[in-house]
């Protein structure tokens, strides 16, 4: 079930797909024309618009914002971390969801500085909220580290730092990584289940050059190399994390039902060996192929294209949203997933220039 | 003597290292104006339009009070959180800038002093009496109507607007080959400097601005290439960034040239303690008769190309001001020749940190004109800074 928000101004999610009990809340697609202008220039009360349009759409799905176990907010600039998550206090008065804030290098709508994609699930089952002593600081924030509810945990994206929050290993990212990677495991632990039942893994970048160097951690350490069994890994790069000196963010999406709800699935154009990519500068025809390859990766997930519930894109140019749309909007069918789109500074490789992350209903 | 210009209303640089403009002989260095109040937060924000008119509105303040007039803006880089946003900003300037409009560069940027400010734009402007020259961008296919000129030559300087792979229907060629987009854009400089009656030996620095930093790669070939011929005692200086955003959609790098057609030959000065002294590109170059030093974006690594001091940011900038001190001084100056900073950023809000190191070398009573920009990439993924320096050797 789709419900929409057809008022709602560019900041706020206008979106929400009902699965049952899940409910995933975000925007309609990248340059989807008709929504109304944010509040200009003032980042709170476009976070404000943003929470009030979140909570009418999980009232109308018949819960409330009480219900929210993942949120991720996309920032103009990380600078407005903080005041967003002001608002967020001002919204949730305990049992924080996993929050994910990240910058971007854009957002569809030009004067956009905030936007959020979020997943509910309604019920009465406890909502298991954990930050570990190891990240304590965590605690300054209206965040949690993970976020349980039922079988599905929400692991917000975890960053290299010490329990007070200082960064650690600065200027090592694969360091960082490391330190992030084994807060996500100590979260998934903490929460009852482990990174065997991890289902999708979003990694932010502050420069897309280190993904490789991240990449030799993830495999080797903690995930195994991609194939059947692994999560959907999507790696982007960003311009900015919450604090000066993070390199990398790391959040994780747990299924830990014996029959799993949800698929993943990650798509970009894809790139041959020694870097070559499919369909260089032709943002339409790379868009296309990102989508065949994220219908591939949801496939060996048992999910197809028109499963998807909740789909987040990445676009390295924002100029090319809007082609991004055409092709998404003619291959997703008639009852559209949510779909929140952002600027990035890259993926896996020079040339791609889109990266899809989706959840699917399998 | 180099004189810091200051005018009414610009309250912004208040505090920090900062002129709002520099005036050097005939040349005027004019910081990256924005719409803020004194603390540097943004006025009108969420409006492009105002910001720009307020930008704008400081610009003319400070060439005015420098003694000159909105026409002797020779060259302008702005500075863009959405590049989708060019096209306002450039329909403002279209009233500021009638005849004879500055070579205009507009890049996109993560961000700079605070969050909601939409556009910082920085300017040279020629005070001098000589005619202003301007190449028109018709040549390079670039839309017409905006207040831009391919390249503009004031006395003996050619400044070269940021030059992309543009057909002269306005497509950009070769599509997604950042390589090939280098050498087209390349052509373009060329052509807008002996338009303007100057040749590549004349150039000084090349700004290049990238919208993958691993596009820098296939650049670099371009770049070798393009001065394979050039000793590397004659080499120019190269400053190459990524940035979120090109003007024109397809766009993948973009190159802003400066040129001084003053005589002699063009002068490379290379510190032994920069990684790239055995290519050609320089730590900074001069023409010998002339005043002007190109300073190419100075960056923490060892003469290995090591970088110093990982994840450790005021640090990492210190060693970038001593490598633009070393650079000046080789060519017979010193810190207080330097006019113009552009510091780029991979972290924009790095720019705080980044301003207290600069003071250390900088004259209180006259810094420089500088403008701190947020970039998606530099040359090596461990760079926090690229520092990008003006300087005008002074007769003593």
């Amino acid at each position: 079930m789709t419900l929409t928000l057809p008022n709602a101004p560019a900041c706020a999610p206008n979106t929400a797909r009902k699965l049952g009990e899940l409910v995933f809340v975000g925007g309609s697609g990248p340059a989807a024309g008709a929504a109304a202008p944010a509040p200009p220039g003032d980042v709170r009360e476009q976070a404000r618009a943003a929470f009030d349009a979140l909570a009418e759409l999980l009232e109308m799905a018949g819960g409330g914002i009480g219900d929210v176990v993942d949120l991720v907010t996309l920032h103009a600039d990380a600078r407005t971390i903080e005041t967003v998550f002001e608002v967020g206090r001002e919204r949730f008065e305990r049992d924080f969801p996993a929050w994910t804030p990240v910058a971007v290098t854009a957002l569809p709508e030009p004067g956009t500085l905030v936007a959020l994609g979020a997943v509910a699930v309604l019920g009465d089952a406890p909502k298991q909220c954990v930050i570990p002593d190891t990240i304590k600081w965590w605690h300054e924030h209206p965040a949690s580290a993970g976020c349980r509810k039922g079988d599905l945990l929400f692991v917000a994206g975890q960053y290299g730092s010490d329990a007070d929050g200082n960064v650690n290993t600065p200027g090592d990212h694969a360091g960082q990584a490391r330190n992030a990677l084994n807060r996500v495991k100590e979260i998934c632990e903490l929460a009852g289940t482990g990174l065997d039942d991890v289902i999708a893994v979003t990694s932010f970048h502050q420069d897309p050059r280190w993904i490789p160097a991240v990449a030799a951690v993830y495999e080797e350490e903690f995930f195994g190399a991609a194939g059947a069994g692994a999560p959907a890994w999507g790696a982007v790069g960003v311009p900015g994390l919450l604090k000066l000196g993070m390199l990398g963010q790391y959040r994780a999406v747990v299924d830990a039902g014996a029959r799993p709800a949800l698929a993943a699935g990650t798509g970009a154009p894809p790139a041959r060996e020694g870097g070559e990519v499919a369909h260089r500068g032709d943002p339409e025809a790379q868009a296309h192929a990102a989508f065949e390859a994220l219908a591939e990766s949801l496939a060996t997930a048992g999910a197809s294209l028109s499963d998807v519930v909740q789909l987040v894109s990445f676009h390295i140019d924002a100029e090319a949203l809007d082609a991004a749309a055409r092709v998404g909007r003619e291959l997703l069918g008639d009852e559209a997933p949510v779909w929140t789109a952002a600027g990035m500074t890259g993926t896996w490789e020079e040339g791609q220039q889109h990266a899809l992350h989706a959840l699917a209903a399998r | 003597m180099h004189t810091a210009i200051e005018a009414e209303g610009l309250d912004w640089y208040e505090g920090i290292p900062a002129a709002p403009a520099v005036r050097a002989g005939d040349l005027l260095f004019v910081s990256g104006q924005i719409s803020a109040d004194a603390a540097r937060r943004p006025l009108d924000a969420g409006d492009v339009r105002a910001q720009a008119t307020r930008a704008l509105d400081r610009l003319q303040a400070v060439v005015e009070a420098a003694g000159g007039r909105m026409d002797d803006v020779v060259d302008v880089i702005s500075f863009h959180t959405d590049v989708r946003q060019v096209r306002t900003v450039l329909d403002v300037a279209a009233d500021y800038f009638q005849a004879d409009p500055p070579a205009w560069t507009p890049v996109g940027t993560t961000g700079t002093y605070a969050d909601g400010l939409d556009v910082s734009i920085r300017a040279i402007a020629h005070l001098g009496d000589e005619p202003k020259q301007c190449v028109a961008p018709d040549a390079v296919g670039w839309p017409g109507g905006l207040p831009v000129s391919a390249a503009c030559r004031s006395g003996d300087y050619v400044f070269v607007a940021g030059q992309v792979a543009s057909t002269a229907n306005g497509a950009v060629e070769p599509r997604g080959d950042h390589g090939g987009q280098a050498r087209a854009a390349y052509e373009h400089v060329a052509r807008a400097l002996a338009s303007a009656g100057a040749a590549m030996d004349d150039v000084l620095d090349i700004c290049s601005f990238h919208l993958d930093p691993r596009g820098m790669v296939p650049c670099e070939g371009v770049h070798m290439d393009t001065w394979r011929d050039t000793p590397i005692p004659n080499a120019p200086a190269w400053t190459a960034i990524g940035m979120p955003g090109m003007w024109l959609p397809g766009a993948l790098a973009q190159y802003r040239v400066i040129a001084d057609v003053s005589p002699g030959p063009r002068v490379a000065r290379t510190p032994a303690s920069i990684h790239w002294k055995n290519t050609p590109n320089s730590g900074g170059s001069k023409k010998e008769g002339g005043v002007l030093i190109g300073i190419a974006g100075e960056v923490a690594s060892d003469a290995e190309g090591n970088v110093t001091t990982p994840g450790d940011t005021a640090s990492q900038a210190r060693y970038c001001f001593n490598r633009i001190r070393e650079v000046v001084e080789m060519h017979g100056g010193g810190m207080h020749d330097v006019v113009e900073i552009t510091s780029f950023h991979k972290d924009h809000r790095d720019w705080e940190i980044v301003m207290e190191a600069g003071r250390e070398y900088f004259d209180p009573g006259r810094p420089p004109a500088w403008t701190p920009v947020g970039a998606t990439g530099l040359w090596n993924p461990g760079y926090q800074h690229e520092i990008y320096a003006l300087a005008v050797v002074q007769d003593r």
